[in-house]
């Protein structure tokens, strides 16, 4: 249908072709990418660097949110590091992103963490803090130590937050990434991701091109969340009829 | 079994202490069904979480097989009044046999003893079932089986079935009494039902609303018990003066 209104509204005269493709046009510009091989090697490439900034993220996320519930103090802490970086854009910290690590993959990460980590952090500190008491004594009164309860029962009990944080995490990751590629672009020898692929197609005004990138980002984005966090949901939190 | 000597807890308020427990001494005796029984607020949940290693108590002691009570412990099993004491993401039988896999039993050994307590308490038929899929009755079963299968010394129980209803409290009851006579452990029960305190317990331990240790009263009923049966009226109207006074 979406498509439909596309297409009729591209072939009309009121639109230039050029700046406004018809979606036969993205579609084929996407087959030609995904045959070619550059649509998914760009995407291949984004996708890791997400992969670890969303890797790093999780275990920092995890760390900072057990600290905080397990110390007023750490929780202090992490709460003011959250109200100062969590509004601060990642964009925003480009420059300084630069002077620390350069202009490459590790700025990109970096910005990444940065996108990821505190709404990740926010989650998990709801999710730890919402565990019922029971579930704690219950733990303590069957044997467990710290390191056990945390994997045994503060993890678990706050799963649904945790899935929810790491969704949110990685649309977060999605949208920095795009970003920062197109700013730094396949610098220091780097392949270049699908955000450089976006800045390159419209530099040489490669529309169609823009679009089929724009569309690779939407399908991912699409199978991410209905094969991978749909069926981890439908495994874990749906079986045991623990949904928020 | 259990001594608690002397035992207090208070809060500091504006240089006022605030008792929630005032000289609170008594014993259990191993294989003895004891029941707390005091109205609500009057802390008998407090006592038996001190009991439990749950929270820190003021002054006393609490002494178990003569050891004193530092922290929760599998020598002290509590089972508790909610429903959502189990793990709702292990099924009944994983949240009956992770007790023993933490506690470093084998696989091949965890097995007959989870079987046997889910049997005992009659779930034998639901150890696939996730916590969600099961009543509050089957939920407290699962749950006083998660308790027993460590052997503990004492089973603290903290009114565990007071969300259910009458004909499955009933129930559950003569099952307790019956798993009790069968394992000979030894019970400490909080509860605020006067009723349920007779028809379970050897000896009844009174608070009073403020916390403070009001009376011990031997119960030598004849089981099984019935409320219609002789001596139970006069017991019921005994506790009842003692608890309203």
């Amino acid at each position: 249908m979406l498509m439909l209104v596309w297409e009729t509204l591209a072939r009309t005269v009121f639109f230039n072709p050029t700046v406004f493709p018809s979606v036969t046009a993205i579609l084929n510009a996407f087959a030609e990418g995904v045959a070619s091989g550059l649509l998914i090697e760009k995407t291949a490439y984004s996708l890791l660097l997400i992969f670890n900034g969303l890797l790093i993220s999780l275990l920092t996320a995890v760390l900072l949110s057990s600290m905080a519930i397990m110390s007023s103090f750490a929780e202090n802490i992490v709460t003011t590091l959250n109200s100062i970086l969590h509004p601060l854009p990642g964009i925003a910290l480009l420059p300084v992103a630069i002077l620390w690590f350069g202009i490459g993959e590790a700025s990109i990460i970096f910005i990444v963490i940065h996108s990821v980590l505190w709404p990740m952090v926010v989650n998990f500190m709801t999710g730890f803090k919402t565990i019922p008491r029971i579930y704690m004594d219950v733990g303590k009164n069957i044997g467990l130590r710290p390191i056990g309860l945390l994997w045994g029962v503060i993890l678990p009990a706050s799963l649904p937050y945790l899935l929810s944080g790491t969704k949110i995490g990685w649309a977060r990751a999605w949208r920095s990434v795009i970003a920062a590629e197109m700013v730094f672009g396949a610098a220091s020898g780097t392949a270049g991701g699908l955000g450089w692929h976006i800045y390159m197609t419209r530099y040489l005004f490669d529309i169609s091109g823009t679009f089929a990138a724009l569309l690779a980002i939407i399908i991912v984005g699409i199978l991410v969340e209905e094969l991978l966090f749909n069926n981890i949901e439908k495994h874990t939190v749906i079986k045991w009829g623990m949904t928020l | 079994m259990l001594v608690v000597d002397n035992l207090y807890k208070y809060f500091n308020t504006n240089e006022l202490k605030k008792y929630v427990l005032q000289d609170i001494s008594f014993t259990v005796k191993a294989g003895e069904f004891v029941c707390l029984l005091g109205p609500s607020g009057c802390g008998k949940t407090t006592l038996l979480r001190c009991i439990g290693g749950f929270e820190p108590f003021s002054a006393g002691k609490v002494l178990v097989t003569g050891q004193p009570v530092l922290g929760p412990g599998i020598d002290r099993m509590m089972v508790f009044q909610g429903f959502d004491q189990l793990f709702s993401w292990k099924t009944v039988y994983a949240n009956v046999e992770y007790p023993l896999q933490i506690n470093g039993l084998a696989k091949k050994d965890r097995h007959n003893l989870v079987l046997r307590y889910l049997t005992m308490v009659g779930l034998q038929d639901y150890t696939n079932y996730y916590p969600y899929q099961l009543s509050g009755g089957m939920k407290q079963r699962a749950a006083l089986a998660r308790a027993l299968v460590l052997e503990p010394r004492i089973l603290l129980m903290d009114e565990p079935f007071g969300n259910l209803d009458a004909l499955t409290r009933n129930l559950l009851q003569s099952e307790l009494l019956k798993i009790w006579s069968e394992t000979a452990s030894t019970i400490l029960f909080v509860t605020h039902d006067i009723e349920e305190a007779i028809l379970l317990s050897d000896r009844i331990i009174m608070l009073s609303p403020s916390g403070e240790l009001k009376d011990i009263v031997p119960n030598q009923l004849e089981r099984p018990r019935k409320p219609g049966k002789s001596g139970f009226v006069e017991l019921w109207e005994h506790l009842y003066s003692q608890l309203g006074a």
